[in-house]
């Protein structure tokens, strides 16, 4: 008679905890009246620093793994990502919801059951629980991308995420299955070591599961879903699959591809190449055509993905820290930029074009000067994080000889920096429309606070977080 | 003081700090905070021209301080005889320019006021530094601030002039960043490996590193983005839109300094970095810059606007520097040294006295003055006394400069020599001619008749700039000891 599995607990202790929260989130949801469900954002946030916390002294100081789940710091360093990205948007949707009259407690239930699942896959030790996690994340993902179900656009963005996503599962179980004819094993680590890069059938399965991860990075070719949900789907949950989502994506390919990306051979390597370079160019020039600027960011997203996967296929020691940072201090900027432009937009949905937005600098300094920080760090200019990040990333990309791939990058990011800086000219230099007085509460100011010292204190003092990411390899 | 170079350099940022905490209604505070912090960070940086030892080729005022040893990055400051004068310039110019801003700037005083003292921090780092990525990050968070200085407070086609402004620049520094990056990674291979960012090491050790092909590569990607800052033609179409757009002041500090961080780069890192391969690219530069000096020049002498014949100007002048840096020799690297300092207080000078008859009558178009000398006698005086330094006649700044580039040019290379000669008699002809349209001849126009002469604010911008430009024509010895024993370490390199 097999024996019963080990339970190992702390390695299963934040997911318990996040899956948990989430169902006494919805549970709490039961008892409070509809005026009082501003409260489940408070409970939300708590519950996710229990958990962080707890993670954080277990696991970060007594890394462990096991078959099926990892508990080492790479995981706990991603655990770190997916939370602070779930308490930005959290701490900054109120106003959305309630500008919708959406504000409803599985809101918050919803998103932090996408962070249990994605924290499940940067986690995963075996092909069958990185499913697990990819699928918890995206069908609540799915959910709230239709959020707003009174609203045409939003039912279409959780249709065709659903649609796609549900294609995209296919392919890696496809692939998984590929895998496991090929080598006999669905461990991520024994796959490591049985792959064997003349084998079809180890190559089939691996392009499948890397088409996967690349549909949830939104890498070329599989973008094309990413500017429709983003636009359609409520802004806060934009922001969070632009930034935790996209992490999950990235985790999760480090975690199956480090080792097994060398082993797939020139082929790969080239085609792989072409696909960094096409996403980096195809988002930038993209987003230059925009007029709305929840499609700029969305477009601007997937240049992103483009950089860091540069930093994925440089495959050397800097590259999983480079990675990390980069999707750290992304995630700060890009709740914040998604966050004022949603605040500023009060004119509801459809109106995200930019034109409106003309002036807003004089009326609300405070929202501008933040989205000024915003900005720049997503261009990538110092004294941000965002300059610090990209530079971490093409240092990695340099070392492994992929020059011509840093200077399609770099000429990329200088492209990019004049759609950032229209939104800046747009919101300094122009006239001002009218614009009616804008309403946010303290939760807001103090996220967005946080986002404007983490990207500062980052990128003029990198040091810290980069100790920290040096003990977080794989 | 050990720290020295950091409290020069942090004094404006200091102050751009403080302004934060004044109510943007204030206007007397918000003038009276930036004017004391672009005072003190001059005062502070008298010592450094004083305590500057004389025939000491090496760094001075050295500060060296970890900052991500595991990059190699320190926080890494020094001073020698190029840089000196240049930062020296920048806290010198930096106080008219935001004295002269006065009364000039009427909205949203206080962050113009942020974004000058900003920008004054950022150029002095960029002239400090001696670690490429600390030079990097002051060279490009120095933009953020002009971008706004000119988006915001600029004429009517500012934001177009602000965006080409920022991504011309962009364009290029991006390049250099992966050179530096590659220099970073390479650099110290000849060393027996090991990586740094210090530029004194990479000195060392990077011209022995790189085969002749690599070396190439990365002077073009260093020089494309000090071409694009210079500027050097074909690379100059940014420079006067952003000068006509730019508010006075902000002309005043992009003449006289940003543009100097180009050439300041190409003496720095281009030639000491990759000496061979600045060989090689002699004759290349040498091309532009003469062509550069003649269509500068001959531009110049058919604009209607003073502000563009300034501007233009500024091609050609830039085009010296740039001749007597390549030339490679003691005397022209000394003349462009030099003249980088002349250019930035004469043209200053020029773009704040069109500032003045701008104010008063809102036209730039030479067409709408004429006979000034008899209006502003005060005025005149001044305009000849700079516009004559700026042509270049004995006794004044730009004689020197002018004299040493073309002196060492002919022993290098003589053609390039006699074809610049001609742009100096160009800026005669076009300095002149505008002089004569604008301050000579009946008033024709009634408005011009009631202009009143310079106010005691405009005075205390004018003097302070007139006695340099006329000290380093009559005894430019202070100047060229400091500056020589510098240059002649760069060109030990050479050879």
């Amino acid at each position: 008679m097999p024996a019963l599995p080990q339970i190992n607990l702390p390695i299963l202790l934040p997911h318990i905890l996040l899956a948990g929260s989430a169902v006494l989130i919805l549970l709490i949801d039961l008892f409070l009246p509809p005026s009082k469900k501003s409260l489940n954002q408070l409970f939300a946030v708590i519950f996710l620093f229990i958990t962080f916390v707890v993670t954080a002294f277990t696991l970060w100081s007594n890394p462990q793994t096991s078959e099926l789940l990892n508990g080492d710091r790479f995981s706990v360093f991603f655990f770190i990502i997916f939370v602070s990205a779930a308490v930005l948007v959290i701490m900054t949707a109120d106003p959305y919801l309630r500008r919708n009259n959406i504000n409803l407690g599985e809101f918050y239930a919803l998103i932090i059951f996408a962070v249990c699942g994605a924290s499940v896959m940067a986690a995963a030790a075996d092909l069958i629980s990185l499913f697990l996690g990819l699928e918890i994340m995206s069908v609540s993902l799915y959910v709230l991308a239709g959020f707003q179900r009174q609203k045409p656009a939003s039912n279409e963005a959780a249709m065709k995420y659903f649609l796609i996503g549900a294609f995209f599962s296919g392919f890696f179980l496809f692939g998984a299955m590929l895998l496991y004819a090929a080598t006999g094993t669905t461990s991520i680590y024994d796959l490591i070591v049985y792959a064997n890069s003349s084998s079809p059938l180890f190559i089939g399965g691996a392009v499948l599961i890397l088409s996967a991860f690349a549909f949830k990075a939104s890498l070329f070719p599989f973008h094309f879903w990413s500017p429709d949900v983003y636009d359609g789907a409520p802004t806060p949950i934009a922001a969070f699959m632009a930034t935790g989502a996209k992490a999950a994506a990235f985790a999760a390919l480090l975690r199956v591809f480090f080792y097994l990306y060398p082993k797939m051979g020139a082929p790969a390597e080239s085609a792989l190449w072409m696909v960094a370079a096409l996403t980096m160019t195809v988002g930038n020039v993209l987003a230059l055509a925009q007029s709305n600027i929840k499609r700029m960011l969305a477009f601007s997203s997937i240049a992103h993905a483009g950089y860091l996967f540069l930093g994925f296929l440089a495959s050397n020691a800097a590259t999983v820290q480079a990675v990390m940072f980069y999707l750290f201090v992304y995630t700060l900027m890009n709740v914040g930029a998604f966050t004022v432009a949603y605040l500023i937009n009060v004119r509801g949905e459809g109106g995200y074009q930019l034109s409106n937005f003309a002036g807003a600098g004089m009326k609300n300094p405070f929202l501008a000067i933040v989205m000024a920080v915003f900005m720049f760090s997503l261009a990538g200019i110092p004294p941000t994080a965002g300059f610090f990040g990209k530079f971490y990333l093409f240092r990695a990309a340099l070392d492994a000889g992929l020059v011509y791939l840093v200077i399609i990058a770099v000429l990329n990011s200088a492209l990019s920096v004049y759609y950032y800086l229209r939104v800046l000219v747009i919101m300094f230099m122009q006239k001002e429309v009218d614009l009616p007085a804008l309403r946010y509460n303290l939760a807001v100011s103090v996220a967005l606070i946080l986002c404007v010292i983490g990207i500062l204190n980052f990128g003029i003092f990198p040091g810290s977080l980069m100790n920290m990411l040096a003990l977080a390899g794989l | 003081m050990d720290n020295l170079l950091s409290l020069v350099i942090f004094l404006p940022l200091a102050g751009a700090v403080l302004l934060l905490f004044i109510p943007r209604d204030n206007h007397l505070l918000i003038k009276g905070i930036s004017l004391t912090a672009a005072l003190a960070a001059f005062v502070a940086s008298l010592p450094l021209y004083f305590n500057f030892k004389v025939n000491n080729p090496n760094m001075q005022f050295v500060e060296k301080y970890l900052w991500l040893p595991d990059l190699g990055i320190s926080y890494n400051l020094g001073l020698d005889g190029i840089s000196l004068f240049l930062v020296l310039l920048t806290t010198f110019i930096s106080v008219p320019c935001i004295y002269g801003s006065f009364g000039v700037i009427k909205e949203k005083l206080k962050a113009y006021m942020f974004c000058f003292l900003l920008l004054e921090t950022g150029m002095l780092g960029v002239f400090c530094a001696l670690d490429l990525f600390l030079f990097y990050i002051f060279w490009e968070a120095m933009l953020i601030p002009m971008y706004f200085i000119i988006g915001v407070w600029g004429g009517p086609r500012r934001i177009y002039a602000a965006l080409k402004f920022f991504i011309y620049t962009m364009v290029g520094s991006v390049l250099m960043l992966v050179a530096i990056i590659y220099l970073y990674l390479h650099g110290l291979d000849s060393a027996g490996g090991g990586r740094t960012f210090d530029v004194l090491l990479l000195m060392e050790h990077a011209p022995h590193s790189f085969p002749l092909q690599a070396q190439m590569y990365m002077f073009a990607a260093f020089a494309l983005a000090f071409a694009i800052k210079v500027p050097m033609f074909p690379f100059h179409t940014w420079l006067p839109d952003a000068h006509v757009e730019a508010p006075t002041a902000g002309s005043v500090i992009l003449a006289g300094v940003l543009l100097k961080m180009g050439t300041y780069g190409f003496i720095r890192f281009c030639i000491p970095f990759f000496p061979a391969a600045a060989k090689e690219f002699v004759p290349l530069i040498s091309i532009l810059a003469v062509i550069g000096i003649v269509y500068g020049a001959m531009v110049s002498v058919t604009q209607k606007d003073l502000k563009k014949l300034v501007a233009y100007s500024s091609v050609s002048h830039l085009g010296f520097v740039m001749l007597g840096l390549f030339a490679l020799n003691s005397q022209g690297m000394v003349g462009g040294v030099l003249q980088m300092v002349n250019h930035g207080l004469s043209t200053g000078a020029l773009f704040f006295l069109v500032g003045v008859i701008y104010e008063r009558r809102h036209t730039r178009m030479i067409a709408d003055f004429g006979g000034l000398a008899k209006v502003m006698p005060v005025y005149w005086t001044i305009f000849m006394i700079v516009a004559l330094s700026s042509l270049g006649l004995p006794g004044l700044n730009g004689f020197i400069g002018e004299f040493l580039i073309l002196l060492g040019t002919f022993q290098s290379n003589q053609p390039y020599a006699i074809i610049s000669a001609a742009g100096v008699i160009l800026a005669a002809v076009y300095l002149l001619w505008m002089f004569r349209r604008t301050m000579y001849g009946p008033i024709e126009n009634e408005e011009n008749k009631k202009l009143t002469d310079l106010n005691l604010r405009e005075w205390l911008v004018f003097v302070p700039i007139v006695i340099p430009i006329v000290w380093i024509g009559v005894y430019p010895y202070p100047f060229l000891v400091r500056i020589g024993p510098a240059v002649e370490k760069v060109i030990a390199l050479l050879h």
